[in-house]
């Protein structure tokens, strides 16, 4: 099993909460993969960063961000505790759509703003603030509000769940 | 459908309303929901102990991270567990949702 970390925190605490639980998440045998651009902020997180290295797990920067989600079998994308002042709406566009990903369609539950290349033609999206579908990508429910049953419908018949 | 199993990763205050909401419309489908609660997600369970024992009534496997859980009171019947139960979660769950 493949696990991507992403770490969108520049909070020093959430950054080695983040790393502490990448680490955590190896004890079953899962492959993890960290996404950081920041440098560790504490000595947790660089501790748990060597360690993470040390057993040859990848920690580094976001490159190619709709590559390392066509690998992934679970995402966990660790953000500020806070809502961000600016959350997308269902009238913003998502930057920088990729093209269809090969390997699986990926629901995006959307808090802040994916990053670019994230979201690929064909996969869903849902803003959660508003709890509203997305028409792209086609979904098997109408576009529009939906609850949360739907979401729970939702987050089955797609691939990979990523809440940003 | 099926049931299969839904693991919820929290780890936020803000995304308690929607993780009970989603664990309580997943147990609707008489899906298994397993989920793991470390960093200010075990604070938002500890300041809303209503959402975790409903929860809890519904049949959810409710796991708090047992470091960060420190100093906390906690309700009966959430689990004090370590990061093994969150990679348990992970590797386990049919579907993972983390709100992280």
């Amino acid at each position: 099993m493949k696990t991507v970390i992403v770490v969108r925190t520049s909070d020093p605490h959430r950054q080695s909460e983040a790393l502490r639980a990448a680490l955590g998440v190896t004890l079953r045998g899962a492959a993890i993969e960290v996404v950081i651009d920041e440098p560790p902020h504490t000595p947790l997180a660089q501790r748990a960063t060597d360690t993470l290295r040390a057993f040859g797990h990848a920690v580094g920067p976001a490159d190619d961000m709709g590559e390392k989600l066509a690998r992934a079998d679970v995402v966990e994308v660790w953000t500020m505790t806070t809502a961000p002042t600016t959350s997308p709406t269902s009238t913003s566009p998502i930057r920088g759509a990729s093209p269809p990903r090969p390997r699986g369609r990926i629901l995006h539950l959307v808090r802040s703003e994916p990053p670019v290349g994230a979201v690929a033609e064909g996969d869903w999206v849902v803003y959660l603030d508003a709890m509203r579908l997305a028409g792209s990508g086609r979904p098997p429910l109408p576009a529009g509000p939906i609850d949360h049953d739907q979401l729970v419908q939702l987050s089955f018949a797609a691939d990979l769940v990523v809440t940003w | 459908m099926a049931a299969v199993k839904l693991g919820i990763v929290l780890a936020t205050r803000a995304d308690l309303g929607t993780a009970a909401a989603l664990a309580h419309a997943a147990r609707r489908a008489r899906h298994e929901v397993a989920m793991f609660v470390m960093d200010a997600g075990v604070h938002a369970i500890a300041e809303h102990p209503g959402v975790a024992l409903a929860l809890l009534d519904d049949d959810c496997e409710l796991t708090a991270c047992s470091n960060s859980a420190v100093g906390l009171e906690l309700p009966d019947g959430v689990v004090r567990g370590s990061q093994d139960d969150h990679a348990a979660v992970l590797g386990t769950s049919d579907r993972v949702v983390a709100l992280t």
